[in-house]
């Protein structure tokens, strides 16, 4: 390898903690973050050719976000195939039996309320509340959606409307309310 | 009162939902391309839709490369790490990542080559229709490999290849600890967008040998591309395995 891309290539190292450091954040366990920041960077080097050395950074994230995101696009291909499900999704279905039989009725009318209201919201609002509920930030979904972040927070905000007219209140939603 | 707990089991719900009616999540060359707002209006909002019900990918969008790192890891991991970078690239060992992927021999023999066809010949599986001049041939297939499969469920690597001149009793495999209360098969023509239903098998046995036999007729079928979906079947409908066969001419 030329002396300036070797030169390149170990800055870029510099940020191998970074890389493990997000891919925990997206949900990897330590030793998984560290196998596929390890191919991360493997892969930086063999394609160094297609890099500008003005967005070295945006380079590496490139990189990384493919290899983590087919990584876990796979998991969820095994999931449908049967072959692995994680324990750790496996939804929570309260048990109500602690419950009085009054308080059992009353959350489960009101989940069906709740269930009704959001079905009849046009598509792109239900979509807006799906985000929302994500709980991920909305600038950065905006931006990831290729839509603005105030067409975003504006359908929020007429889902969140029809949705207290017909349920009365929307406190449970959390998020911003105005845009 | 609505609270935080009924919003999560209604998402929770959508997510579910959601997964089941659109597949498999979008590709990351799609999402790349909907951030850039090259997508068609109708592509994007089928992006936009599927991303929605994947969180966790969408999250690999939004989470950034953070400033610092300090504690991440200790001295000798990252030692040990940046070695292990510098070794494979002189033709070292795989890493670990590599090593632990590797899947036991009866799985490679269904996975890493894709979708396989073993027609079983002979006497044990073949038999010719007299008042008929078209073939009746038994094939196995198995679940396809996760990779390679672009936006439209076409897969990268090879499907299944059968022919118009035969109808064929289809075996696909699929393994699983899990019994369902009963099997489900659906073919899915992959020429449209969103892949249309062709028809829907309810109460398909599941074999001692772990398959599931369909008779599949391709009399009326154009050539091209279809995907089998095995569903199992209990309190809710689980996706399973899909299966890609390439209908030839001939």
């Amino acid at each position: 390898m030329r002396d300036d891309r070797e030169e390149l290539y170990e800055e870029l190292l510099r940020y191998y903690p970074a890389v493990v450091s997000q891919l925990r954040k997206l949900g990897f366990d330590h030793e998984d973050a560290r196998d596929l920041a390890q191919e991360v960077f493997c892969r930086v080097y063999e394609h160094m050719d297609a890099y500008r050395a003005e967005s070295k950074l945006v380079y590496l994230q490139t990189v990384t976000r493919r290899l983590a995101y087919n990584e876990l696009r796979d998991r969820h291909a095994a999931k449908r195939q049967g072959i692995h499900v994680d324990t750790n999704e496996v939804v929570d279905l309260q048990d109500g039996r602690d419950e009085a039989a009054d308080q059992r009725l009353e959350r489960h009318e009101s989940l069906q309320r709740l269930r009704v209201a959001v079905s009849q919201l046009p598509p792109n609002e239900r979509e807006a509340i799906r985000l929302q509920l994500s709980e991920l930030p909305l600038e950065e979904i905006a931006k990831a959606i290729g839509i603005t972040v105030s067409a975003l927070k504006s359908r929020l905000h007429t889902a969140r409307k029809r949705l207290r007219d017909v349920l009365g209140e929307t406190e449970g939603l959390g998020g911003p309310d105005d845009h | 009162m609505i609270t935080k707990e009924l919003w999560d089991a209604i998402y929770r719900e959508q997510i579910a939902d959601g997964r089941k009616r659109l597949g498999p999540p979008p590709t990351f060359e799609d999402v790349e391309t909907l951030s850039r707002g090259e997508l068609s209006e109708p592509e994007a909002h089928r992006v936009r839709e599927l991303l929605s019900y994947y969180p966790d990918l969408l999250r690999v969008f939004t989470e950034p490369l953070p400033a610092s790192a300090e504690g991440v890891l200790t001295d000798e991991e990252l030692a040990t790490d940046l070695a292990e970078i510098r070794s494979r690239l002189r033709g070292g060992p795989i890493s670990r990542h590599e090593a632990a992927r590797t899947r036991p021999a009866w799985r490679m023999l269904a996975i890493a080559a894709g979708v396989v066809i073993a027609v079983a010949l002979g006497g044990i599986g073949v038999w010719r229709k007299t008042t008929q001049q078209r073939p009746l041939l038994t094939v196995f297939i198995y679940p396809e490999a996760s990779r390679g499969i672009d936006a439209r469920g076409l897969p990268g690597v090879t499907p299944a290849g059968i022919s118009t001149d035969a109808d064929y009793v289809l075996n696909p495999v699929f393994e699983s600890r899990r019994q369902y209360r009963e099997y489900r098969l659906e073919l899915l023509d992959l020429a449209t967008a969103p892949p249309k239903r062709l028809w829907l098998r309810d109460g398909v046995a599941r074999q001692p040998d772990d398959t599931y036999p369909v008779r599949l007729s391709t009399k009326d079928l154009e050539p091209g591309l279809y995907r089998l979906v095995l569903y199992g079947v209990d309190e809710t409908v689980e996706q399973l395995a899909e299966y890609t066969l390439r209908l030839k001419a001939d």
